[in-house]
């Protein structure tokens, strides 16, 4: 029976603090305002340059860019930093995903 | 008058066991039980099968992981390294900034720094402590959102004395980790459960099969000899072993009973003779004048007393026969040349007295047994014929074999034994209201029984009208 309690112990050490470990930056409300606004500005090139071969298959894209944004930022703001982030990081990747001239 | 000693506070006393969990202090009663000495052993074998299981799933799903952890980082890497090779430092931090940024899995970890170690990109706020090795893989303890997690990293050096770690979150690793530590906890809380329970179970199951054993052997130490254990008709191992128990009591208790009537008959029928001995002595001491005199009552003391030495060593026979010593002197015999010498020679004696004999027997009649103990059991049915025989009666010794079965019958034309007393001629000492008048001891036919018994056959005694027809029922050898 100890030993099963010992074998126990050392599966939940991952769990004990240590105050010298790395922290990770893209979890915080600054990066969240830093991708919301690379997004915002993408979206505003978006916007002014003038529509390629296709604009009927980007319009929905672009609709669906600024829900995710708008989502993003909302979540942020109410605290739920991590959920906004990917929110925005998801925005980010569909834009990526189709470039505004056709160009692949 | 001095103190007791202050008994040790509670909490200290539990302290000091539960550091030597070998030490525990249970109820004595409880360690000593064999049911939950099983339990207990089952239960530590089914906790070392669950450990060996939670300890395999944990290497092997932690072990994909890894590989797959592993395989990612290597990927990344190597984008890396081609955008540094092809536009240098602003490529590489540019394109580490796209990959932060499009990282919808949220579990990506960069970190470029120069020679001085100051970041140029990348999502950690400092160089981790402990990465000192270049191009080596290192696990190491990360704090998101203020909660720890774990990741997996690998150290580049770059030329210019730039670092770069590429690495990812593994945070279901550590998940995995609480999970298995939880099962782990449950087993050993369910081992404990049913241990305790099955501990319980068969101490009562084996505590309810022993009981009556228990019981039985305490009450035969106790000196009542007629108990026996009763059978739970199951046929189990507890039903052999109670059967194995009562067949030793049986048999205890018929050598016990053998021992008292021994005693008693020696101390009964004994004492006669030898007092009677006694007596003569006495009687030739006190008033025997002559040398003659003397001489003829010592003669006849002599004479008394080899009776005596006769009928001690027929009870010894009888009682070495009855404890089965004898069996291993058996072997294969033909019994018809053995009743031919018992035929000549009682015939002979028969003839003498004018009576009729007569001897019947097939050629060869094979038994497995000891010779010489058979030949003494007919001889003193035939000893008891003669005696009893009316002037000019008829004696027959007949031999046969009926199926496995081998008879030998004497038969005679005297008084016969009544139904009444049948049963109990054949105890040592016993003779018959007719046999007062003859010698003898009334040892022949307990040990014709005796022999009987040895071989697994019978003696039955039986009525001639007139007289009496006894025989030995003894099992032929098989072929
Ligand atoms: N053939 C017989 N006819 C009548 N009674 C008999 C006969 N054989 C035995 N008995 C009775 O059984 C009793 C026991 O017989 P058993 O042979 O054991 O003793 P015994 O003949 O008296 O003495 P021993 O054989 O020791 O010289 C006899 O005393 C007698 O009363
Ligand atoms: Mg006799």
């Amino acid at each position: 029976m100890g030993s099963i309690l010992l074998v126990a112990a050392w599966l939940a050490i991952g769990d004990a603090p240590a105050d010298d470990a790395a922290q990770v930056i893209t979890d915080t409300p600054d990066y969240c305002a830093q991708l919301r606004a690379e997004v915002q500005e993408e979206m505003d090139v978006a916007a002014t340059a003038k529509p390629a071969a296709n604009p009927e298959a980007r319009a929905p894209m672009l609709a669906e860019v600024d829900s995710l944004a708008k989502e993003g930022g909302r979540l942020c703001a109410a605290g739920k930093v991590r959920g906004g982030i990917i929110r925005l990081r998801r925005a980010l990747t569909l834009m990526h995903e189709s470039p505004p001239h056709g160009g692949e | 008058m001095p103190a007791p000693p202050p008994a040790l506070p509670r909490a200290r006393r539990i302290g000091i066991a539960s550091g030597h969990a070998g030490r525990l202090r249970w109820p004595r009663g409880l360690l000593r039980s064999a049911g939950l000495r099983f339990a207990g052993l089952y239960a530590a074998l089914f906790g070392l099968s669950a450990l060996a299981l939670v300890l395999f799933l944990w290497w092997d799903t932690a072990a994909l992981l890894d590989r797959q952890v592993d395989a990612a980082i290597r990927a990344d890497a190597q984008g890396l390294n081609e955008r540094w090779e092809s536009g240098g430092l602003p490529a590489l931090i540019l394109t580490i900034r796209e990959r932060l940024a499009e990282n919808i899995d949220d579990d990506a970890i960069y970190m470029l720094v120069d020679n001085t170690g100051r970041r140029l990109a990348g999502n950690l706020d400092r160089w981790p402590p402990g990465i000192t090795t270049d191009d080596d893989w290192y696990e190491m303890p990360i704090v998101r959102d203020r909660v720890r997690s774990l990741a997996r990293v690998h150290n580049f050096a770059l030329p210019g004395g730039f670092h770069l770690l590429v690495g990812r979150d593994v945070e279901a690793r550590v998940k995995l980790r609480r999970i298995l530590t939880d099962a782990m906890l449950w087993a050993v809380l369910v081992v404990a459960g049913l241990g305790g329970l099955g501990a319980f179970l068969v101490r009562s199951v084996l505590r309810g099969m022993l009981a009556d054993i228990s019981r039985t052997t305490a009450a035969i130490g106790a000196g009542d000899l007629t108990r026996r254990v009763r059978l739970s008709g199951r046929g189990d191992e507890f039903d052999r072993l109670a059967e194995t128990i009562n067949d030793m009591l049986e048999r205890i208790s018929r050598l016990m009973e053998g021992v008292r009537a021994v005693s008693n008959a020696i101390a009964h029928d004994l004492r006669t003779p030898i007092t009677r001995a006694r007596t003569r002595l006495e009687d030739a001491l006190a008033h025997a004048d002559a040398a003659a005199d003397l001489r003829a009552a010592i003669e006849r003391a002599e004479a008394d007393l080899d009776g005596i030495v006769a009928v001690f060593q027929a009870i010894l026979r009888i009682a070495e026969i009855e404890a089965g010593a004898r069996r291993s002197a058996f072997s294969p015999f033909d019994l018809v040349p053995v009743l031919g010498d018992l035929a000549e020679l009682y015939g002979a004696v028969a003839e003498e007295r004018g009576l009729t004999f007569i001897f019947r027997s097939p050629a060869a009649l094979m038994l497995f047994g000891d010779r010489d103990m058979i030949q003494q059991a007919v001889a003193n049915l035939l000893d008891n014929a003669l005696k009893f025989s009316p002037p000019q009666g008829e004696i027959r010794l007949l031999a046969e074999s009926q199926g496995r079965i081998v008879r030998i019958t004497v038969t005679d034309q005297g008084p016969g034994i009544p139904e009444a007393e049948r049963a109990r001629v054949t105890e040592r000492f016993y003779r018959g209201e007719s046999a007062r008048t003859t010698p003898g001891s009334g040892l022949g036919l307990a040990l014709a029984l005796a022999v009987a018994q040895l071989h697994d056959g019978t003696l039955t005694l039986t009525d001639n009208a007139p007289g009496l027809a006894a025989t030995l029922n003894l099992p032929g050898q098989e072929d």
